[in-house]
């Protein structure tokens, strides 16, 4: 027989964090868990759901994609307490060192805005590739700015051409210390979300970059904002 | 690794290393490095407690560094090859080659083209004899090391038994004579063998006689031992415990806190090689399981908890045990699960204290379909253990059971076959004719059967296996006796566990047919997706090996077996007796009833339960 559980007041608790170097290579799911453990480590003041099988409750903002790096990802994990008696400078300290290189706590805070209000994500991609110069750039710029912009997606469904110029909201180009850098922003709703690694795919199956030696070429992927409409997402 | 690789591969958490509770040492300031590998997946490895508790006994050392290496996945093999990337550790991502020691745990024979697959990824030469003073020392343990004449050809040197205290000493040898200036390679080896527990393959000669059976396993020096007896630790309230150690970021196959409750079995079923060679039986005191399952709870915040055993409700004080876990466990949300769980003492009150059980379906190991062949293999339960225990599963609502069994048994016939089937039936017949369930549910039992395979240092090892196709006779017997379809039968591929056979009772001689193995990109066999037998066949007929001289073939009990050098404790004289008792169908008490003089407890020990 299970026991009978009183409600327990309970508080949605915003955490704004970066997830860079290896852990980039890390999925969202496992995200969850190592937060979660990470949390329980912490002596944070999990609230577990009620039911048959409880568990805490961790909510990510917007995915981002295995590969990507960010300083910018939400999670909204609800904590024991009303939300008038939250401590959330008490929880910051509490979180002040994950042990995860890689996982950083950059603020703690309650938010009423829902994570559906947002709209586009920023990226900043840096190719190290060769012969990069500023015309190799404004060439990428030139190509990612085409529309209609057809790339080949695959979904569960299986493989379809998609359009995804109405989902690249800004993009531009620059050549600096041998690598191009992409700054755009990208639809993050959840009706078009777009991965960033489309964008490079475009400028690989253009000819354009990482042609060279797979081990000498690289690229990063930086998620550096989260927006709903024109203003920073909070 | 090179960032552009990894983004290429599956799964690229598994390479990338960087996990909470790793341990880094500065390079320059050690003096021995150790490269743990396990000849699996990262899922598979990471979950493995042997290589934890070893890593973190190794790392206590301030002079030692021990880190991690594992199988890469396929797809990330083809990368390093393209890109002639070696394997490295996760830690300091230093190839393999640059270690001092390159230490494999073998825990299933399956895993041998795996380990020669990782010396090849990390560019060392596979054979001991082609290793200078260059390369690194490829060091073996675990279970498969109780018969390491497969492998002997590819391994410098093999830790015999529980390797807590043996490793540590290994590399303080190791150290102390690079220190001393007076260390070679043979030097090393020769100094090794004399500690306890090392065996060193190089040192011994290997004579066969003219029908191809051995005539003698012989040391080249006097000083060497002629048998190795296997290292236990004395008292595991006073071991280390990795109660603090790496937490995988990825999903592993285990991924929950595990501890262990004690070594050893007291029970001493006739086809098991763990409940002989983890003899004697060693508990671990409620109060040192307590603070270590604490410690870990601080340590890694997992949810769930495994209790480790050969068979938990042996541990012989489980009630004050699970009553002092589970109000610890409910309170901080941890569920708590108890695999191994005989089918005679899995109790209303036990089932009430553990998550997973209220969870899931139920698993049982009947083992054999009828109770004289149950008596044969000395498994010592009886049908009415099972039905009662299923009762109690039904009572609670539950549906679906699962019951393990196993086919090529010694003694087996088509009755015992057929037994299974019937089994099955009475369990669903119960179910109807259990006043507590719900009649508009569906009852379902689920049988797994797997092939016996006989194993050194038990009763059986003497023993043929069945042949190919006598396994898939009573397969389809089995099959045709089932008509119910709230009956699933699973059955294990003959084919694995002949090969499987092969390895664990085979010589030196099976080296030749590794060998051929590696070079034909032989690698992970105990996954489908890389286990090919008719490949493997071809392998043995190139080698010129017969198969079926180790597998199918009764080994006589005047014969010197492959693993004669090795010494487990048990004495070959308890084996042969509990043979003839398998024949004449008697079961022997356990140790705790009473003792049947293994030998193991000449091992010393702060045993439990025997003299």
């Amino acid at each position: 027989m299970l026991p009978v559980r009183e409600k327990v007041p309970h508080t949605a608790v915003r955490i704004l964090f970066s997830k860079t170097g290896d852990l980039q290579y890390i999925s969202h799911l496992d995200l969850h868990r190592t937060f979660t453990r990470m949390m329980v480590r912490a002596g944070v003041p999990l609230w577990y759901s009620e039911g048959f099988s409880p568990h805490p409750r961790l909510a990510f903002a917007t995915p981002l994609s295995v590969g990507a790096e960010s300083v910018y990802e939400l999670l909204d994990v609800t904590i024991i307490g009303e939300p008038e008696t939250v401590d959330t400078d008490a929880l910051r300290a509490l979180l002040c060192d994950t042990g995860i290189p890689g996982l950083e706590i950059k603020d703690v805070y309650l938010s009423a805005r829902p994570f559906s209000a947002i709209t586009d994500s920023d990226y900043e991609i840096r190719l190290r590739t060769a012969d990069v110069d500023d015309a190799l750039a404004a060439q990428c710029e030139e190509a990612l700015r085409v529309s209609p912009l057809v790339v080949l997606k695959k979904t569960k469904k299986g493989e379809r051409d998609v359009d995804i110029s109405p989902q690249i909201h800004a993009v531009s180009v620059t050549a600096a210390d041998g690598e191009l850098c992409i700054r755009t922003r990208l639809a993050a709703d959840s009706a078009g979300f777009l991965n960033p690694e489309y964008l490079v795919g475009v400028l690989r199956g253009r000819g354009l970059v990482l042609r060279g030696d797979p081990l000498k070429e690289e690229y990063s992927i930086l998620r550096t904002a989260v927006y709903s409409g024109g203003e920073l997402f909070r | 690794m090179n960032s552009a690789v990894l983004k290429s591969v599956s799964k690229p958490g598994r390479y990338s290393g960087g996990e909470y509770g790793q341990t880094l040492k500065d390079k320059h300031k050690v003096n021995c490095r150790v490269a743990f590998c396990f000849p699996d997946t990262y899922e598979i490895g990471m979950s493995n407690l042997g290589m934890r508790i070893l890593y973190g006994v190794l790392n206590r050392e301030a002079d030692v560094w021990c880190e991690r290496a594992f199988a890469p996945w396929l797809d990330m093999q083809e990368k390093m090859r393209e890109h002639n990337l070696p394997l490295t550790a996760l830690e300091s991502g230093d190839p393999l080659g640059a270690f001092d020691f390159v230490a494999f745990t073998l825990q299933y024979e399956l895993c041998y083209t795996t380990v020669l697959n990782m010396l090849d990824l990390a560019g060392i030469p596979l054979l001991a004899a082609e290793r200078g003073e260059d390369f690194p020392l490829v060091i073996g343990g675990g279970h498969c090391a109780y018969n390491p004449e497969p492998v002997a050809d590819f391994f410098d040197i093999f830790s015999i038994g529980e390797g807590e205290e043996a490793l540590p000493e290994l590399c303080r040898l190791y150290i102390d004579m690079k220190q001393a200036g007076n260390y070679s390679k043979a030097a090393f080896l020769h100094a090794a063998a004399k500690l306890d527990g090392f065996y060193v393959p190089s040192l011994y000669d290997v004579a066969y006689k003219a029908d191809g059976t051995l005539q003698s396993v012989t040391p080249k020096y006097d000083d060497i031992p002629k048998k190795v007896r296997k290292r236990i630790i004395r008292d595991l309230d006073k071991v280390y415990y990795p109660t603090k150690t790496y937490l995988p970021f990825i999903e592993t196959v285990q991924d929950k806190m595990v501890l262990e409750v004690y070594r050893g079995c007291i029970r001493g079923c006739r086809f098991c090689q763990a409940g002989m060679v983890c003899r004697p039986v060693r508990e671990k005191s409620v109060d040192r399981l307590f603070d270590d399952a604490q410690c870990m709870y601080k340590q890694f915040g997992y949810d769930e908890m495994t209790l480790s055993s050969l068979s938990i409700s042996d541990y012989s004080h489980i009630d004050e045990l699970t009553d002092r876990f589970s109000a610890w466990a409910t309170e901080h949300h941890i569920s708590l699960s108890l695999p191994s769980l005989r089918l005679d003492s899995f109790t209303r009150e036990l089932m009430d204290k553990v998550s997973t059980v209220r969870t899931g379906s139920l698993t049982f190991a009947p083992e054999a379909g009828t109770q004289r062949l149950r008596d044969a293999i000395n498994k010592n339960v009886c049908e009415a253990d099972l039905l009662r225990a299923v009762n109690v599963a039904y009572d609670v609502g539950k549906t679906s059971v699962k019951l393990y069994f196993m086919m090529g048994l010694p003694t087996e016939t088509d009755e015992d076959i057929e037994g299974i089937a019937l089994l099955a039936k009475r369990v669903i017949e119960e179910y109807y004719a259990n006043p507590n369930t719900d009649r508009k549910k569906r009852p379902s039992v689920t049988i797994s059967v797997a092939c016996f395979v006989p194993k050194p240092f038990t009763p059986f090892q003497w023993e043929k296996q069945d042949s190919f196709d006598e396994l898939m006779r009573k397969q389809e017997l089995l099959k045709s006796k089932i008509t119910d379809r709230k009956i699933v039968y699973h059955y294990h591929d003959a084919s694995v566990s002949y090969l499987e056979a092969v390895l664990a009772r085979g010589d030196r001689r099976l080296g030749k047919a590794l060998l051929l193995a590696n070079r034909r990109g032989f690698k992970l066999d105990a996954w489908n997706e890389c286990f090919d037998f008719a490949k493997w066949l071809e392998v043995f007929r190139d080698a010129g090996i017969d198969p079926d001289f180790y597998a199918t073939r009764g080994f006589g009990e005047d014969e010197v077996l492959p693993w004669s050098v090795i010494d487990c404790g048990v004495t070959e004289s308890f084996l042969r007796r509990e043979r003839d008792k398998a024949y004449a169908g008697v079961p022997t008490p356990s140790c705790r009833e009473k003792c049947s003089g293994c030998g193991a407890n000449t091992l010393g020990g702060e045993r439990k339960c025997c003299p």
